[in-house]
């Protein structure tokens, strides 16, 4: 029986019909990575005039929390700006409406 | 910092422990501190690397049964994280661990600082284990032959490690495709080496060395010898010791 020859061409077109990612390279695109949310930067304690009270409240709370004290005022600090800046973006979008 | 290198390839036979053993008892000549970590319940790295049986391996490491210091074995330069027969079924417990998949990565990051290279012998599938391998991992090597089922086996390991950039691992890259076996005259492998190399993905992550067919490698293996101990001048030796320096001259080391 006479030996089927094939060409390099011919392995090569063979190779790539069980393969997606070989096959398609154009279409595989590189994973979009998002950039990781940054954690708030901490602000030092000299840096904020906080009201006495609340203060030691926090110092008792924070261990029950297993959160640092410094940690504790970055989160709530975090929350509120976060607020602001939502009511914020209501604002604006209010005027434009408005507008 | 070490570089973590995931050597791996679903099929079996492929030369994944045959290249994690010499790459690196060759990087460790070449004055490189190097841990092997066997992640195959099959351990014939570990039985390669040491006499005897252990009582704890990789398995009990992240199951957390045992420290680091009970199953790390050194031998120079070159340390070995041994597995054991036990590993199947730790796997099983591993799968309904929450994080499972950063299991492996939480105990590697601990010697970052103590290794040059830590090369990861993965077992011969995509599961857990694997998966975990490649979370820990900066780079990945796929050792393969240059046959049909090797090629598509290849390019599922590439679909699965772009799900693993996507969402586990971003900084993972492919170090490179090594060729084991090879016999690059035959049109086959003519044909397999010019499908990758022209391909955008592939774009100069084709090892320029590759592994020749040498009897002498099957042979170590059984005396439980690196081929530099077993046959230093042979086809094998010389080609793992050129595929270490061009590792290295990647990395920017001598």
């Amino acid at each position: 029986m006479a030996k089927n020859r094939r060409t390099i061409s011919d392995i090569q077109k063979a190779l790539l019909i069980n393969t997606k990612f070989i096959k398609e390279p154009e279409e595989v695109e590189e994973p979009i990575v998002k950039a990781e949310k940054k954690e708030p930067e901490p602000i030092a304690n000299d840096k904020i005039n906080i009201d006495e009270v609340v203060l030691k409240k926090y110092k008792i709370l924070a261990p029950y929390l297993g959160d640092s004290v410094e940690e504790l005022i970055n989160k709530a600090l975090n929350h509120f700006l976060r607020l602001k800046s939502l009511q914020l973006d209501q604002a604006i979008k209010k005027i434009t409406e408005e507008e | 910092m070490a570089n973590i290198i995931s050597v791996i390839n679903n099929k079996g036979g492929t030369g994944k422990t045959t290249t994690v053993l010499n790459l690196g008892a060759a990087l460790a000549k070449r004055k490189q501190r190097v841990l092997l970590v066997d992640l195959d319940s099959q351990g014939n790295l570990t039985s390669t690397f040491q006499s005897g049986t252990n009582d704890m391996g990789i398995g009990e490491l992240l199951v957390g049964n045992c420290s680091m210091d009970d199953v790390l074995k050194a031998n120079g330069n070159l340390s070995l994280i041994p597995s054991t027969d036990k590993l199947l079924d730790f796997e099983f417990q591993i799968n309904n661990e929450p994080g499972r998949e950063y299991m492996l990565r939480e105990q590697l990051e601990k010697l970052a600082d103590d290794y040059d290279f830590i090369l990861i012998d993965c077992p011969p599938s995509l599961g857990t284990l694997s998966i975990n391998s490649l979370v820990a991992a900066n780079t990945f090597i796929v050792p393969m032959q240059a046959e049909n089922f090797a090629f598509i086996g290849l390019d599922r390991i590439m679909l699965i490690t772009e799900k693993v950039k996507k969402r586990m691992n971003p900084s993972l890259k492919l170090d490179g495709i090594l060729f084991v076996k090879l016999a690059p005259r035959t049109k086959f492998s003519q044909a397999v080496l010019s499908n990758l190399s022209n391909n955008k993905n592939f774009e100069g992550k084709l090892f320029n060395t590759y592994i020749r067919q040498d009897i002498a490698l099957m042979e170590s293996g059984a005396f439980k010898q690196t081929i530099f101990e077993y046959a230093p001048r042979s086809r094998g030796s010389h080609d793992y010791m050129d595929l270490a320096k061009e590792i290295l001259k990647r990395y920017g080391k001598k």
